[in-house]
């Protein structure tokens, strides 16, 4: 009886010094993989012909904000925590089952399409997911005859407040006379 | 019972037909590569309603936003089949759903606004934009709960062809 008790201690045992390693894996590749469902495309053609690619961690744009001149760019660029960029300047190798997949796995996401523009051959597609009024992540999709096709992938920590120097500044450079008001006035709502 | 079953799943069926003709008409031409697509999700809006200034421009017009949930746009300003389309997009325009607004008749230019009323009466829920001409075509639909005394000032928020007729809209028509 004791043999048999100190047999099923061992083999117990055993399962558990197997188990516990089995299972921190286990949690490490299903959280790779939650992350690589957003991320499916960029993963998928990072290496294509022709794909210019490149992912900024946060801390090389809190580095790099140091040299940018205006404050509010600054604050904002130190809330970014991540950019993935995906550029093909002379074909869009993206299918349209990559683009359905990623539509599907957005939607389980919670990543909400806002915007879509679509004008001849030209397409911008604008993806977000926001938590507590902050914008935590926004995908940009993007196909062009003249100018390529491929998508950039910013997280982080935004709020509205955040976006005024940067909608400024798109505001200065815009060619067209904006009907909006002025957007330096701009301050996020307590909503 | 069986009966009053039956009519209840006839009516939205119906409904739901009546609220695809629209969809559809979107969705065919969607693709179309003679065709400017927009499609403004509720969330851009509800995001958009949360920015302040001190202008009081915008403080009106985020009266307007805020209480938007979706914009969808087809546009097409070099085409040869304007005005068939427009009398494509008439008839299948469900008439029971929506009332007539606003026609105009300019030279080759017809302009159309119809809308959607709400179950209570009050509000607008859906307005609907069709301007076609022999070389153009625009359907504009803007869903939501929509003000008309204030819907005037979205024309000049929105850069689209078709949308200055908007500023046609008077509360008192």
């Amino acid at each position: 009886m004791n043999r048999i008790l100190s047999i099923k201690t061992v083999f117990f045992h055993t399962i558990n010094d197997f188990a516990r390693p089995l299972f921190v894996a286990l949690f490490l590749l299903l959280g790779h993989d939650m992350h690589a469902q957003d991320q499916h495309l960029f993963w998928k053609y990072k290496e294509y012909d022709g794909a210019i690619s490149c992912s900024v961690p946060g801390w090389v744009l809190h580095l790099g904000s140091v040299f940018l001149k205006e404050k509010e760019s600054r604050r904002l660029v130190r809330k970014i925590n991540n950019i993935k960029v995906l550029v093909f300047e002379n074909n869009n190798p993206f299918t349209r089952q990559d683009i359905e997949r990623f539509q599907r796995r957005a939607k389980r996401r919670h990543l909400d399409a806002w915007l879509t523009i679509r004008d001849g051959q030209t397409r911008v597609q604008l993806y977000g997911k926001t938590r507590r009024n902050n914008i935590r992540k926004v995908v940009v999709l993007f196909e062009s005859p003249d100018a390529g096709s491929g998508m950039v992938c910013l997280r982080g920590k935004l709020q509205l407040n955040d976006l005024k120097g940067a909608l400024r500044q798109a505001e200065k450079q815009s060619p067209h006379k904006n009907p909006m008001p002025l957007l330096s006035k701009v301050t996020a709502s307590k909503v | 019972m069986p009966l009053l079953s039956f009519l209840l799943l006839a009516a939205h069926f119906q409904a739901t037909a009546q609220n695809d003709a629209i969809t559809q008409f979107f969705k065919q031409y969607a693709e179309d590569e003679r065709f400017t697509v927009v499609y403004v999700a509720p969330k851009l809006f509800s995001m958009v309603s949360k920015i302040e200034t001190d202008d009081a421009d915008w403080d009106k017009m985020r009266d307007v936003v805020k209480n938007l949930t979706g914009l969808r746009v087809l546009s097409a300003d070099s085409i040869s089949d304007g005005l068939s389309l427009y009398r494509n997009a008439l008839d299948k325009l469900p008439a029971s759903e929506y009332s007539e607004l606003l026609t105009v008749r300019d030279g080759n230019e017809n302009v159309r606004i119809w809308t959607k009323d709400s179950k209570s009466g009050s509000v607008i829920e859906e307005l609907l934009l069709i301007v076609g001409s022999p070389d153009s075509f625009t359907l504009l639909s803007l869903t939501g709960k929509i003000n008309l005394e204030n819907i005037s000032s979205l024309s000049k928020t929105l850069d689209i062809e078709g949308a200055e007729h908007l500023e046609k809209i008077h509360p008192k028509n």
